[in-house]
């Protein structure tokens, strides 16, 4: 018999390794449907498949997160009578250097603070009177309940 | 006459602390403007602020810092995920310079974009230096037998934040 | 250095989330509106995109009423144009309705059409269409009426007709010149 080195251990193939090697895989596959979660070839074909889509997931979570923040600024901007670009050009102009992630928060968070902010980008002296929005008068009750 | 809302008050006299005012923003509106209206509300309006600074009897405060590229949202008792090494050991407390707004339920301050250091003053305490959950990079290429796969976790450090105080009085 | 004291979580939290997520009724007056863009304010209201919270995993759309839905207005010659298909499955089967034949049979058919496509095409399509509530005339059934808490900012302003204004009105208003009474129109 020859006895191996540990670097070359991984040579012999044993039924303990074959083992192994599939337990690893059904781990993760075990939450798959049908054949994918049982059967070694399907499931490590999913797998594949399901670590790539994880790969392109992460990158498109930062996009679709940056879009929910603009919905929700954009959302609390337009109560006040002021549209995004505006309200953002705005604050741009005025040097305030807040993020889409701070602004959303203070959006339903701060709605005082928030409003202070529409309301520095909506004198902003810079900007184009055509822009300049009005307050929503025909509306009852906004949405934003908060501060009246 | 001017009508002033409490927010725009507010607003203006937030931006005292960094740069003085212009009156364009009433050139816009066009209408008639009593000249010491402007000066005696941002001068209420202030009084009110110090006043409330001075005798400690203002709510709770909350900051926005900025720190290792990305902002946060802090108050009082927070703990905070910097995703970063901070070269600073575990249980010393760091000042945190970098502050864009600070405000309390009735005044805001707003940094232009930061606010004054001598101001605002954060302090905060390094409690963990640790890594985020392992995920797995799968690089694959079709029928070219190229498969890849690597593994990583994001380095954290975990901050609390010992509280928020006002130094001075805002216009100073 | 002072620390700033704890404020202590109220007491209605579990109240205030529910009312935080608690529906809101809108209402709309379609009135000389154009219904493809009126469609688009209502479906964004629809999903919710109007709140700070809106999340497009979370359910938080409002209930939009809209009355007045048989005097909408639609551009150009579209009322003649503008086609809905249908086709049965069997052959020959496919009709083409103009929009105002559809709006004649049901006069809040096309506003609700356009909502529909308004709408995201996902499995909470029907769910929200449901919380659409098309009336034709001004006229609402009290247990709706009731819950309504704010109204939409019309898109454009309704004009005044001729009929509208008042003889007197019509009588003073300034005039540059007469016809001669040999001028025919």
């Amino acid at each position: 018999m020859v006895t191996l080195t540990s670097v070359l251990a991984h040579w012999v193939k044993t039924p303990a390794n074959r083992y192994w090697k599939r337990r690893r895989v059904f781990i993760e596959s075990g939450h798959f449907y049908g054949r994918s979660r049982n059967c070694y070839a399907i499931a490590i074909r999913r797998l594949e498949k399901a670590w790539t889509n994880a790969k392109h997931g992460r990158a498109d979570l930062k996009k679709t997160t940056s879009q929910t923040w603009q919905s929700r600024i954009s959302a609390s901007t337009e109560s006040l009578g002021l549209n995004y670009f505006p309200f953002a050009h705005g604050l741009a102009h005025q040097q305030v250097a807040l993020g889409k992630k701070v602004l959303a928060d203070l959006a339903w968070s701060e709605p005082r603070s928030f409003r202070s902010l529409v309301e520095l980008a909506r004198n902003d002296a810079c900007k184009d009177p055509a822009h300049i929005g009005e307050p929503n008068e025909n509306v009852i009750l906004g949405s934003e309940g908060v501060d009246k | 006459m001017l009508r002033v809302l409490p927010s725009v008050a507010r607003s203006l006299a937030s931006s005292l602390s960094v740069r003085p005012l212009t009156s364009k923003a009433q050139a816009v509106t066009g209408e008639i403007v009593d000249q010491n209206r402007e000066s005696r509300v941002i001068k209420t309006v202030l009084g009110a602020v110090n006043d409330q600074i001075e005798k400690g009897t203002h709510s709770r405060l909350f900051a926005v810092i900025y720190l290792h590229g990305k902002q946060f949202k802090v108050t009082a008792e927070d703990i905070i995920a910097v995703n970063t090494v901070m070269p600073v050991g575990i249980g010393e407390t760091i000042r945190l310079n970098k502050i864009l707004l600070a405000a309390s339920t009735d005044f805001t301050l707003i940094g232009r974009p930061l606010l004054d250091q001598d101001l605002v003053r954060v302090y905060a305490t390094v409690i963990e230096r640790t890594l985020g959950h392992e995920y797995r990079i799968f690089k694959f290429r079709q029928r070219t037998r190229y498969q890849r796969s690597y593994f990583y976790r994001q380095n954290y450090t975990m901050l609390r934040i010992n509280g928020i105080e006002i130094a001075r009085p805002i216009d100073q | 250095m002072r620390l700033t004291p704890l404020l202590r979580r109220s007491l209605s939290a579990s109240v205030d989330q529910k009312l935080t997520f608690a529906r809101l009724w809108a209402v709309f007056d379609a009135k000389h509106q154009n219904p493809f863009n009126s469609a688009e304010l209502i479906a964004n209201v629809l999903q919710g995109k109007d709140k700070p919270l809106y999340h497009y995993h979370t359910d938080c759309g409002d209930h939009v009423v809209v009355i007045n839905c048989k005097d909408i207005s639609l551009p150009w010659y579209e009322w003649k144009y503008r086609m809905y298909y249908h086709h049965t499955d069997y052959a020959g089967g496919a009709s083409w309705t103009a929009a105002w034949e559809m709006h004649d049979k049901n006069p809040t058919k096309v506003l609700e059409k356009a909502v529909y496509r308004a709408l995201p095409g996902d499995l909470t399509r029907r769910l929200r269409m449901s919380r659409l509530h098309l009336y034709a005339d001004d006229s609402i059934p009290d247990e709706i009426k009731e819950n309504i808490t704010r109204q939409l900012r019309q898109l454009r302003k309704v004009p005044r007709k001729l009929d509208d204004i008042p003889e007197d009105e019509r009588r003073s208003f300034p005039k540059l010149f007469d016809f001669p009474e040999n001028h025919t129109l």
